[in-house]
């Protein structure tokens, strides 16, 4: 053969973590919209804050608590207090890289394109590993660098001035220290934990459960965020016998063992603190032996299966067909019926619109386990007001979720599609875009939670309940769908129509409303025997949903106009 | 000299492509052809290394091609059939990467660069995300990703794909002229008229095997065609095309 130069493999690695860095910046979440990837960098930004605010805000109680003198001041009374708050950043280091993390799902791993890309390259599969690899470790530095320096600064300036100059040093270094480690283990966590699945699983299967697997990571980073502040203080309580709760589950908490190893370095001796380094780092150790051994793995099962898995031709499946269904059950117009199902097909199909809903669904789910677990044993006379919130919170979540994805566009270069075919079909497209809401978003969470309130308060009450829920979700899509216009997921992305720096105040107070107001009041009602006031809440949300309908067909868009409808024969073919 | 011989490749126990030989000699183009699902796509994976035979050999000069892989490799340009490229990347930046995996030192690589890109008129989209690019133009760019380091053997999987006229027009230039320059063209299409056109021999291949080898003018006096697209028609297709034109036409009064 004649002999080739072969490239240096050093070069090759070097080419390829530029270009796998790259997609972490300009992937399917935030590829082909500069606005998505905006709010990607925004999002990188706003991990920095929390760092910022809160040593700057405990700052001069640190300070106050440091001169202080008796059993609650000075100096050793402030290193155990501060625990509460270094554990609470701790946490937040993790949710907030845990989720950067999940918002870059698919550039995590190597994919189908990997190999079909660079397998006619003169490149080694180590190669391509190893390159891979160091664009992780890069990826995660660059995380790391957006939040702990600043942070540390601030915690070492605020603890400084209370203890000494030293001091504000070494907690800026212990700062770095770890958040990093607890960064990383958040990170190898979400590389780990998709790691292991493809590697078992296999790609194919792997594909099809991403919804389910995204949605448990949100839940589980939803959960760690919402447990935060009763860990921080049950830190406090169980490591220093300060506070009033000292529960052991805090010391299986791995914002606690992170705190061990800044304990540790702010001089507290305390036996435990051997115990929580130790957990800390050998979680830390056997999360990325998980992502070490499963990554090559999961590279070859991607390998053998773009080069030659044969796809068998897909069959319908049963729960396939009933969702096929669902356009025609929903309604007779053939042009609502081709919204319903390509807005269906497009939302449980293209990467981006899951891992919305599986946020959306997952962030409820953070919610609602704490809520539920709070409420388990025998029931009460009548549902307290944090389980008649359950199913509004699901509702809230799905809704949003929806809308958000409505608003995203799936290969827009084929919306021509609709384009060519469009006429004055506005109300049409509407009217499948708030059945689906109401389908998926409002009877699916009632129908899911109305057995357990029929089962444990009777079927009066949780009709009364279900009645409640429908009405207020039949409000929440109408407001959501105002300014609403056109066939989802076949428009450019337009975060701005939100206006979300405007109306932020009234979203939440919204959200406030729904979900703490309304239940909160229908507890009240139903525990003074006034079950009936939870009809003239309804009848309420039904007049005000009528009126917000009214209103936002009045003000219904400007349709836009497109220079371009596509190609004349496809226009005449689809009229 | 790139030869097959007795090239076959099973997946699960189906076999796409059974007992293919050919040689191309360094100047040739072999025209490959077969209708879909007969092994074209299968043959190129094998030829291009991403696939190793079943059965059989590919041999280059006469090494095993196998035996050392990369070396092979690094002395093919190809491509794909399918546009699979990093969306996110700038054309600039794919021809850098595809420059960069094949060793090329960095300023012969940004000549070149600037050469193809001026040259296949895509200077003014440079910086411009291929996810922006139509077909065509992203059949330029990776056209110009396999040519860059000056390939021996140029495995060309559908190229004209999306081209214009004037683009195919040109392609078919340079494949002559990649020919006259003495390397190897192996050449995957449905296109009989190019194929027709360039190829100095032609394959064609109907379920995984090699129904027809020989040049086009052999060809079309053996089966007395007049055109290669006859002898196709005739050697590979095993459907009734005017029957199955009349059924389409009558599915749409369904």
């Amino acid at each position: 053969m004649t002999r080739a130069p072969l490239p240096q493999e050093s070069s090759q690695i070097a080419a390829l973590t530029r270009s796998f860095l790259a997609r972490f910046f300009d992937n399917e979440m935030t590829g082909g919209s500069s606005d998505l990837q905006h709010a990607f960098f925004w999002l990188l930004a706003a991990l920095a804050t929390p760092g910022l605010v809160m040593p700057t805000v405990a700052g001069n109680g640190w300070n106050i608590m440091a001169l202080a003198p008796g059993p609650e001041g000075g100096l050793d009374f402030l290193r155990m207090q501060a625990s509460a708050n270094l554990t609470f950043s701790i946490g937040v280091t993790m949710v907030g890289i845990g989720l950067m993390a999940a918002v870059s799902w698919q550039s995590l791993l190597l994919e189908r394109r990997d190999v079909q890309v660079l397998g006619t390259f003169p490149v080694r599969y180590r190669t391509v590993l190893i390159a891979k690899l160091c664009s992780l470790v890069l990826f995660f530095l660059i995380l790391v660098a957006a939040t702990a320096p600043l942070s540390a600064v601030c915690y070492g300036l605020f603890l400084g001035t209370a203890f000494s100059v030293p001091f504000g040093f070494r907690v800026a270094g212990l700062h770095v220290l770890v958040s990093t480690l607890a960064a990383l283990a958040s990170y190898l966590a979400v590389i780990g934990f998709q790691g292991l699945v493809l590697s078992v699983a296999g790609p194919r299967l792997f594909t099809r459960v991403a919804p389910l697997l995204q949605l448990l990571v949100v839940a589980m980073l939803g959960l760690l965020f919402l447990s935060l502040p009763a860990a921080s203080t049950a830190t406090l309580g169980r490591l220093y016998a300060i506070g009033p709760t000292s529960p052991d589950w805090v010391l299986w908490m791995p914002t606690t063992w992170f705190y061990g190893i800044y304990a540790k370095g702010m001089g507290v001796t305390l036996p435990i603190m051997d115990v929580l380094i130790g957990r800390a780092m050998t979680t830390t150790v056997a999360l990325l032996a998980i992502v070490l051994v499963t990554y090559p793995l999961s590279y070859r099962r991607l390998i053998v299966d773009a080069l030659i898995g044969v796809a068998a031709p897909a069959r319908r499946s049963l729960p396939g067909r009933g969702v096929a269904a669902i356009p025609a059950l929903l309604s007779a117009s053939p042009v609502a019926q081709a919204t319903l199902q390509f807005t269906m097909t497009t939302i449980g199909r293209v990467g981006v619109h899951r891992l919305v809903m599986s946020m959306a669904v997952g962030a409820a789910m953070a919610i609602i386990v704490p809520l539920a677990a709070a409420n388990l044993g025998p029931a009460g006379v009548s549902p307290a007001a944090s389980v008649l919130a359950i199913p509004i919170v699901l509702m809230t979540a799905v809704l949003i979720g929806l809308r958000i994805t409505y608003a995203m566009p799936a290969e827009l270069g084929a919306a021509w599609l609709f384009r060519a075919a469009a006429g004055q079909e506005w109300a049409e497209h509407r009217i499948a875009a708030r059945r689906l809401m109401l389908v998926a978003g409002v009877l699916l969470p009632i129908a899911i939670t109305v057995p357990v309130f029929g089962s444990d308060w009777g079927v009066g009450t949780a009709l009364l309940h279900s009645l409640v829920c429908a009405a207020l979700g039949a409000l929440i899509t109408e407001g959501l769908l105002i300014d609403f216009d056109g066939v989802p997921c076949s428009a450019p992305f337009e975060p701005g129509r939100a206006q979300l720096e405007s109306r932020w105040p009234w979203y939440l107070a919204g959200m406030n409303i729904a979900m703490l107001g309304i239940p909160i009041n229908e507890a009240e009602l139903l525990i003074t025997g006034r079950p009936l006031g939870l009809l003239v809440i309804a009848g309420v949300f039904a007049v005000n949903t009528a009126i917000v309908r009214r209103w936002s067909e009045y003000r219904r868009p400007e349709p836009v106009t497109q220079e371009s409808p596509g190609p004349a024969s496809f226009r005449v073919l689809l009229r | 000299m790139l030869e097959a011989r007795s090239v076959t490749r099973y997946y699960g126990g189906i076999p796409a492509v059974l007992d293919v030989n050919f040689t191309v000699k360094p100047g040739e183009v072999l025209g490959y052809l077969g209708p879909n699902g007969s092994g074209k796509s299968t043959t190129v994976k094998m030829l291009t290394g991403m696939l190793a035979p079943t059965r059989g050999y590919i041999f280059f000069d006469g090494v095993d091609i196998q035996e050392n892989l990369l070396e092979y490799k690094a002395l093919v340009g190809y491509v794909p059939e399918e546009a699979h490229v990093y969306t996110y990347l700038s054309a600039e930046e794919y021809l850098r990467l595809a420059g960069r995996l094949r060793g090329l030192e960095a300023g012969s690589l940004d000549r070149r660069i600037d050469r193809f890109l001026t040259l296949l008129r895509l200077d003014a989209e440079r910086h411009s995300a291929l996810s922006t690019f139509s077909k065509g133009m992203r059949q330029k760019v990776l056209l110009a990703a396999a040519l860059l380091h000056d390939p021996k053997i140029v495995v060309l999987d559908e190229p004209a794909s999306g081209l214009d006229v004037g683009a195919m027009l040109a392609l078919r230039a340079l494949i002559n002229g990649l020919s006259r320059g003495g390397r190897i063209v192996f050449y995957s299409s449905h296109e009989m008229d190019t194929v027709e056109k360039i190829a100095t021999r032609v394959i064609i291949l109907r379920s995984g095997r090699v129904v027809a080898d020989d040049s086009v003018e052999r060809l079309r006096d053996l089966t007395q065609q007049v055109s290669l697209e006859n002898v196709f028609a005739k050697l590979a297709v095993e459907d009734d095309v005017d029957g199955l034109a009349e059924n389409l036409l009558d599915a749409m009064q369904l």
